[in-house]
């Protein structure tokens, strides 16, 4: 099934949908990105994602009121959805189930 | 606000490719970063911008399909249409000046591109013509690399035999034999010895019968006409046509099949018969001597022709070992479409192609007529655009972007030249294909000799008119700005300086035409005109075939008191060209020789300089004596040439007269030559001298006397005026084509001129109706309208002329192998700047008429 599978980049742009809530658009979650993770990537990638989530059902969108800024036009402004919160917990979820199964020795480091 | 803007481009180009729904928010994003960098650095911001705009060109963005548009497009372009249909309608002088000029200039191109279309693609019939290939020879000789259409009998059956990529050939033997109709007069006709294979290779419709049974010895195929021409209304399947063949063989042969002749074929096929007949009496040469005058060879599809390179070398080689008089270099492949453009290359080819030279002159001048007319468009276009500026104005204020203001016009262009290309296609059909046709012996139909060529002509003519002369005015149109239109500030219609070169380069071009025109006719005249060098308005000449029919014939003639003077001779003077190498005074020089009988020279009456003519009573004269032309003495270097001796085949001759130079050939002026006597068993002619006016009848007369004594024999007898019928033709079909194409320049250039004078005086009537008041006179007026064009018409006639000049004497040189002298230019220049000048005034007083008719108080009191 096409879709379901969440990416890399696409879990980093979901989380910073969440937490721009409720004002995540284009140019918006790219800064966020680069402040929190550092990675700089170009508006026309966020784009694509932002996109795709929206395809696969993760986000929604509606158009903002215009403002003065950027000459008038109005943002599109994204959001969670359901399927996009569950999506992000069993990612969470599955991160931390195999994160508790490192044996604790492994992570003891002065050892070597 | 930051004051500072994107690129404009990539903003617009981001519009132009990015889907509209998703426009507004990435458009938005842009901007927003394009304003935050610029704050800190403009040139980043730019770079960045575009960067961005770059980077979201992607599949998804792209708009793809727009069907609303379509529909409304649609509605647009009806819109338009009628808006251009009124437009046209209420200026219908300026678009009947348009339509009218483009229509001349179209229907002229329609009919050259119909002309030259067929001429090229005179094998478009032929089914298998891209398997189809001649050999050819590339032979060295003395005059250097020359191609020939003639190749060894055996090329053909051995390619075929050893060769798996030729699955067809056959050999093309022309020759000539006389055949009589059922009412007994007899003809020379042009027979083709052709092999069985031969209907693989050439498709010619069967009318009745079957062709191929042209593999058996005594059978014949013959076209229509000659189906006609023979037998009438007759059955021609099973008839017998008896051909009596130049050899003297006489052989009966049943037609088997009539074919239709192909319209515009470059090989003609009127008798086909086998060319078993080829090898009688050539039997005792060596097989790889003997020649045939073309092959042709069918290959498999798809195999290349260089495959055939190997077999062809080792050919050559046979060949080359058996004939080491006659060495072939090369034989090469042509392909037979490349035959209807390439066969005056060959010698002694069997097919005749078009004539490039004439057909380039005819697309230069079609081009130059479209290009005359579209600039006679843009002018009156431009000029006239005052009329319409409010409209375009409001149509601008209520949102009318530049790119539907260049639609609309365009559209309405496109009307013009529509109904020009309709009027034009018109006129092609129903004025001058016909008298083209009527003008040139060549047939030409009206069409293209494929639809698809067809198409291609029209879509390209129409898209070449209409942008050639639609973009310009459509562009002008739409750079003018509202604000100013409306107020008036603007003034429109005045001559740019783009307006005033294209009229001059208008002008320019008729004048080339016009000028080269004449001086094409001016050289006709004087070849029409030459001094032949002797009277050739009272001289008939019979070709008589033997001896009996020689002496029947002098006797006859020699009864007839109406003859003055009478002469046999083997080499008649207009009729063989009998190159020799004579030896004078040590060194060989090149001559003509004509062996004559006594009193010929007196017959032709060519005109003495020194000595005398031949004397029957002198035994001499029968051996040892040559009458030479001067040009002969000069060549030689004798200041007088008498009594001096040249050797011919080591038998030396001593001159006993001079005659003045006379044509020998219509496209060169003069020889030298030389005549001696001949024993008269070898005459082919016979010369008699009449009053002009009796000529006719002397033929006449001479022609039943034939039929008595050799019934199976053409009468062929011809007035000397008649030698050169055809090159005279020729010219004359010149004269007139030349004088129809200036004509055609001149009109499409005055109404041109008409509707700008036309134009220009509407705008200043007011000026002038106040300068008519406070006592200006009608030369005042002619004075102040015409300022405007004597520069144009300097500038046209100054660079015109000599370009016209220089063409046509390039093309003359080209043709004819004359080189004009300057002072010959003039007459020709100064005729077509006083036709042309007489032509402007004319234009020119036909609208001064109108200002001189108009009541001043009348144009004063509108408003």
């Amino acid at each position: 099934m096409k879709g379901t599978y969440l990416g890399e980049l696409e879990e980093l742009v979901l989380l910073t949908v969440g937490i721009l809530y409720p004002e995540a658009y284009g140019v918006g979650v790219m800064d966020e990105i680069e402040k929190q993770a550092g990675r700089s990537l170009n508006i026309s990638a966020v784009h694509a994602v932002l996109t795709r989530l929206e395809e696969k059902g993760f986000l929604k969108s509606k158009m903002s009121e215009p403002t003065e800024e950027r000459g008038g036009r109005r943002k599109r402004i994204f959001l969670l959805t359901a399927s996009g919160k569950r999506a992000l917990e069993e990612v969470n979820e599955m991160r931390n189930t195999l994160f508790n199964q490192i044996p604790r020795i492994a992570l003891q480091f002065q050892h070597i | 606000m930051n004051k500072h803007t994107p690129p404009k481009w990539a903003d617009k180009f981001l519009s132009w490719y990015c889907r509209p729904d998703l426009l507004e928010e990435i458009q938005g994003d842009v901007y927003e970063l394009f304003e935050r960098t610029a704050k800190e650095n403009q040139r980043r911001a730019k770079w960045l911008f575009v960067w961005n705009v770059l980077r979201f060109f992607r599949w998804k963005n792209i708009r793809l399909s727009k069907p609303t548009f379509v529909n409304s497009y649609f509605i647009l372009l009806t819109n338009y249409m009628r808006v251009g249909i009124r437009s046209a309608n209420r200026h219908r002088l300026n678009s009947t000046i348009n339509v009218i000029g483009l229509s001349i200039a179209i229907g002229v191109s329609v009919t050259a591109g119909m002309f030259i279309d067929n001429q090229l693609n005179s094998y478009a019939f032929q089914k298998n013509a891209d398997r189809v290939f001649e050999i050819t020879s590339l032979v060295k000789t003395e005059d250097g690399v020359q191609e020939w259409g003639d190749t060894p009998l055996m090329l053909g059956p051995e390619l075929r035999e050893s060769s798996a990529g030729v699955v067809g050939m056959t050999r093309i033997n022309t020759q000539s034999a006389s055949a009589r109709t059922k009412d007994g007069d007899a003809f020379y006709e042009q027979v083709s010895l052709v092999d069985p294979d031969f209907h693989k290779l050439f498709s010619l419709t069967s009318l009745q019968g079957d062709i191929t049974l042209i593999r058996s010895k005594n059978t014949i195929v013959i076209n229509q006409e000659q189906a006609i021409k023979y037998f009438g209304d007759q059955n021609p399947i099973g008839q017998v046509l008896s051909l009596k063949f130049n050899s003297g063989t006489k052989n009966d042969f049943t037609v088997v099949a009539v074919v239709e002749e192909p319209i515009n074929s470059a090989i003609y096929f009127g008798f086909i018969i086998s060319i078993k007949h080829l090898e009688i009496g050539l039997e005792e040469i060596p097989a790889w001597q003997k020649n045939t005058g073309a092959t042709f060879v069918l290959l498999q599809t798809g195999y290349p022709a260089s495959g055939l390179q190997p077999a062809l070398i080792k050919y050559k080689e046979l060949q080359n070992r058996s004939s080491p008089n006659w060495k072939v270099e090369e034989f090469l492949l042509r392909p037979l479409p490349e035959l209807a453009t390439n066969s005056k290359q060959i010698i002694n080819s069997v097919s005749h192609g078009a004539n490039q030279n004439v057909l380039i002159a005819l697309g230069i001048v079609s081009i130059l007529l479209l290009l005359t007319s579209c600039f006679n468009y843009i002018n009156v276009a431009v000029a006239t655009i005052t009329i319409r500026v409010r409209e375009i104005a409001v149509r601008k204020v209520i949102g009318g972007s530049k790119k539907e203001i260049v639609q609309q016009f365009l559209t309405e262009n496109v009307i013009i030249c529509l109904m020009a290309t309709g009027v034009g296609v018109l006129l092609a059909y129903i004025l001058f294909l016909p008298a083209l046709r009527n003008l040139t012996p060549i047939e030409v139909p009206f069409q293209f000799s494929s639809w698809q060529i067809g198409v291609m002509y029209f879509v390209s003519l129409i898209f070449f008119v209409c942008l050639l002369s639609g973009l310009y005015p459509a562009f002008y149109v739409a750079s003018f700005a509202p604000a100013q239109i409306l107020k008036g500030k603007q003034k429109f219609g005045h001559q740019s300086g783009f307006s005033k070169s294209l009229l001059t380069l208008q002008f320019m071009l008729t004048i080339i035409m016009v000028v080269a025109s004449l001086m094409f006719i001016q050289n006709a005249i004087s070849l029409k005109n030459r001094d032949w060098g002797y009277s050739y308005q009272h001289v008939v000449t019979i070709f008589t075939n033997s001896e009996p029919q020689y002496a029947y014939l002098n006797t006859t003639l020699q009864a007839n008191t109406k003859v003055k003077s009478i002469a046999g001779t083997v080499d008649h003077v207009g009729m063989d060209y009998n190159w020799k190498t004579i030896s004078v005074r040590g060194t060989n020089v090149e001559a003509m020789h004509y062996r004559i009988g006594f009193n010929y020279l007196e017959t032709l009456n060519l005109k003495l300089l020194a000595g005398r003519y031949f004397n029957s009573n002198l035994q001499s004269d029968k051996i040892e004596s040559a009458v030479i032309t001067q040009s002969l003495a000069d060549l030689a270097g004798w200041d007088n040439g008498l009594n001096q001796t040249l050797v011919l085949d080591s038998n030396k001759y001593f001159v006993v007269g001079i005659v003045q130079d006379f044509l020998y050939d219509a496209w060169t002026t003069s020889a030298p030559a030389f005549f001696t006597i001949s024993s008269e068993e070898k005459y082919n002619y016979i010369t008699a001298s009449v009053a002009p006016e009796l000529v006719n009848e002397a033929l006449l007369e001479a022609k039943s006397n034939c039929h008595k004594i050799a019934p199976d024999d053409p009468f062929e007898g011809f007035r000397q005026e008649d030698v050169f019928r055809g090159f005279l033709d020729d010219l004359q079909i010149n004269i007139q084509l030349l004088i129809f194409v200036s004509i055609v320049a001149i009109l499409i250039s005055c109404l041109g001129l008409y509707g700008l004078v036309a134009f220009s005086i509407t705008r200043r009537l007011k000026e002038f109706s106040i300068r008519k008041i406070f006592g200006a006179n009608l030369l005042h007026i002619a004075n102040l309208m015409s300022k405007d064009y004597v520069w144009v018409f300097s500038v046209a006639f100054l660079i015109g002329l000599p370009v016209g000049n220089w063409l046509i004497n390039s093309f003359i040189e080209e043709l004819y192998h004359v080189t004009q002298s300057i002072s010959t230019a003039i007459v020709p220049s100064l005729c077509a700047s006083i036709i042309l000048l007489i032509m402007f005034m004319i234009t020119l007083g036909l609208q001064l008429n109108r200002v001189t008719k108009e009541n001043p108080s009348e144009t004063l009191k509108i408003e």
